[in-house]
């Protein structure tokens, strides 16, 4: 009892302040100021989340919408669902290859473009153009490359002695073949940002650091990272949610499917073909998008606690 | 003074007939649809004579974006009730929607109905066909001389042209394609040529393993080493296979495909199992209820008007897919057009031997089942009796869900 005792503000003196006619005035402009973005936030954000969780208890019918109370039917389904284990497991295979994968060559790339190479603009244009490159016309590009017979990629393993590779029709290949185009495409916009942050990076540091006899990878190591944390946690942050909303990158790739025996189908992937392809079944659309939601929100989590370890602003 | 009297009465009811006939109150029609710019410029004109005949009446077409685009628009207008008079689907969407639907057989004569192919008449009829295709044989002709026409033939013409070309150990061309789960219709019209189904008569038993099923399923697993499988249309590559099980509403994009090339497209019969059939598909036209009375009177009379032979021969004949009464197969315009396409002869030949979508409510999901089986089937991921087992599960527990 005595610990819930922090809790009961009742019992506390009314602060100074709210006895002052000004606070409440500016309270009140502060509340009208936010109004507009609240009332956006809540149209487009708040109440698609709460209808969504409503929506994960029904069984829908579009006649009488929203249909037959279920409870919790919907969750044991998913849960009873192999390809929803397997589209979890290809989501986290993503996460866990495309994210580092990406976060290290930007790394790498973001450091050569830090330099005084030649031809450096056209360097960091190249770099970017990948992010700024429509995405569907990225993909198809892809689907042509990666093509069995005459695709650019088959052509220069074929050069060093490989065989032909099934990219987009065998079930062993399909998933590599998502994930490289993703690490691709994500690349030079991670470069970028990291490339913004070294050069915001004070020089009396690497001057310091040079005095004191630093190796080139030392300085690397123990100057330039930790000084980019904030810029590798917003990208950790922001790829991993990226990389757990896959979707784009499969529908497209493999003409609407998930590839062959659904070898690529990931979270979002499942929630769309549940929800929107075939019959529809938006109870178990909804269901599925809250565990989604649960891990995303968990990994997140997760990362802000690591986040007030790891990262230095200064 | 009498027959004056007469011819002045006579003249005054004429002018009220006309009048009456004149001062309907004018309805516009709102038609989702998704067909391109040339297939819309012949809805339009269709239209336009429709007008001509009704004109209190307006058709509004409206584009919906790729058939995905336009199911999950008419499930949203349902849901909001806020449908527009009429949409054409494809018939695994119908059933979700049943009862949003006008049952259109009180509005239809017989005679009207019995014209419609048998093949293509949708459960109580609460669509009417429209734009209908039917699965052919497509072949390459510099690799199949002649079309096969048993499942014998078909099977060795898929091994003979089943090559590795340049000799790297890689096969550069196969006999046929299959593209299991985006059209398990190909695995489907050999199911029926087999005298197979999916489920029994009163749908409470799935019968796609008995000893029919089993047959057809093991003669297209007997394929899958010969085929080039994949989810790509199966033109995307043409000389890839010599031949495939495709609709007959991709003829253009085949011939554009083969354009420049050293191949030339021809279109065949199925080749036949135990009896010719093939599986037709495409989308329907239905009509809501939620659309005012007014809306739904003008939608019904486009529809009758649609079906008349020569309209529903006239939009075979322009756009590419296939009439769907027997009035229109015998019209003069459709008539016309078989002279000139030997491809539309076949297509045509094959429509009485045409059967459609079980009309089931989880038709949708069952398919996706079936493509999975299919699939597995054809990549070698499981034997035909694992495959077929666990088809069977999934299609058992959707006859009660």
């Amino acid at each position: 009892m005595p610990k819930l005792e922090k809790f009961a503000f009742w019992k506390r003196p009314m602060p100074d302040e709210w006895r002052s006619r000004t606070f409440w005035k500016d309270t009140g402009w502060a509340y009208i100021y936010l109004l507009p973005a609240l009332i956006i936030l809540g149209i487009f954000t708040f109440y698609p989340f709460f209808s969504t969780f409503r929506l994960s208890l029904y069984r829908v019918s579009f006649t009488n919408f929203p249909g037959t109370y279920v409870g919790l039917d919907h969750f044991r389904y998913i849960f009873g669902d192999r390809y929803f284990w397997r589209a979890l497991w290809n989501t986290l295979i993503i996460v866990g290859t495309s994210v580092p994968i990406t976060l290290l060559l930007a790394l790498v790339v973001a450091n050569l473009l830090n330099k005084s190479l030649r031809f450096r603009t056209f360097a960091r244009t190249s770099f970017f153009l990948s992010y700024i490159t429509p995405m569907v016309a990225v993909i198809m590009v892809w689907q042509l490359m990666y093509n069995e017979s005459f695709g650019l990629i088959n052509y220069l393993i074929g050069l060093i002695g490989v065989d032909r590779i099934a990219w987009l029709n065998s079930p062993q290949y399909a998933l590599p073949a998502v994930i490289i185009l993703s690490i691709w495409r994500y690349v030079g916009y991670q470069a970028i940002i990291l490339l913004a942050g070294m050069q915001g990076i004070d020089q009396m540091y690497y001057e310091a650091a040079k005095i004191d006899g630093a190796s080139g990878f030392q300085v690397w190591r123990k100057i330039t990272v930790p000084l980019l944390t904030p810029q590798i946690f917003f990208l950790l942050i922001i790829s991993m949610i990226g990389s757990f909303k896959m979707f784009t990158e499969v529908y497209v790739l493999f003409t609407g499917t998930s590839g062959p025996l659904k070898s690529a189908e990931t979270l979002v992937y499942y929630i769309m073909r549940q929800g929107f392809f075939f019959t529809p079944h938006y109870g178990r659309a909804a269901a599925a998008s809250i565990v989604l939601f649960a891990i995303i929100f968990i990994v997140t989590l997760f990362q802000m606690q690591v986040a007030k370890k790891r990262v230095h602003y200064q | 003074m009498k027959l004056r009297y007469l011819v002045v009465l006579s003249i005054l009811a004429a002018f009220a007939v006309g009048f009456m006939a004149t001062a309907q109150e004018p309805v516009t029609i709102e038609f989702w649809h998704r067909f391109g710019e040339y297939n819309t410029s012949m809805l339009e004109q269709l239209a336009t004579w429709f007008e001509a005949e009704y004109p209190w009446i307006t058709v509004n077409f409206v584009y919906q974006g790729s058939y995905s685009a336009l199911q999950q628009k008419v499930n949203g207008a349902v849901v909001a009730g806020e449908v527009p008079t009429m949409t054409i689907f494809y018939e695994d969407w119908i059933a979700p929607l049943a009862d949003a639907l006008v049952p259109l057989t009180p509005y239809f004569t017989d005679e009207e109905i019995a014209d419609i192919l048998p093949g293509m008449l949708y459960k109580d009829m609460i669509t009417i066909p429209f734009n209908k295709s039917i699965m052919v044989l497509y072949y390459i002709e510099e690799y199949v001389e002649t079309p096969p026409t048993t499942w014998e033939e078909f099977y060795a013409l898929c091994v003979e042209n089943t090559v590795d070309v340049d000799g790297d150990g890689n096969i550069d061309r196969y006999g046929t394609g299959l593209r299991p789960s985006a059209n398990p219709e190909q695995f489907l019209a050999l199911l029926e040529q087999n005298n197979g189904t999916i489920l029994n008569e009163d749908w409470t038993e799935v019968t796609l393993d008995n000893e029919a099923g089993m047959e057809a399923l093991n003669f297209y697993a007997s394929l899958a080493p010969y085929a080039w499988v994949t989810s790509s249309y199966l033109n995307s590559e043409i000389g890839r296979v010599a031949m495939a099980i495709d609709t007959s509403a991709g003829y253009s994009h085949w011939i554009d495909a083969a354009e420049g090339t050293e191949y030339t497209v021809k279109t065949a019969a199925l080749p036949v199992g135990e009896k010719m059939a093939s599986f037709i598909q495409g989308t329907n036209i239905g009509i809501f209820k939620g659309a005012p009375q007014a809306e739904i009177d003008a939608g019904v009379l486009f529809l009758k008007f649609l079906l008349r032979g020569e309209m529903t021969g006239f939009w075979a004949a322009t756009s590419g897919y296939l009439p769907v009464t027997y009035s229109g197969m015998d019209s003069a315009v459709w008539t016309y057009a078989l002279l000139s396409s030997p491809h539309s002869v076949v297509s045509s030949e094959m429509l009485p031997s045409g059967v459609s979508s079980l009309a089931h409510p989880n038709y949708g999901d069952m398919r996706a089942a079936l493509g999975t089986m299919c699939e597995e089937i054809a990549l070698g991921a499981a034997t035909v009796e694992e495959a077929v087992e666990t088809a069977v599960d999934e299609i058992e527990y959707l006859l009660d869900y």
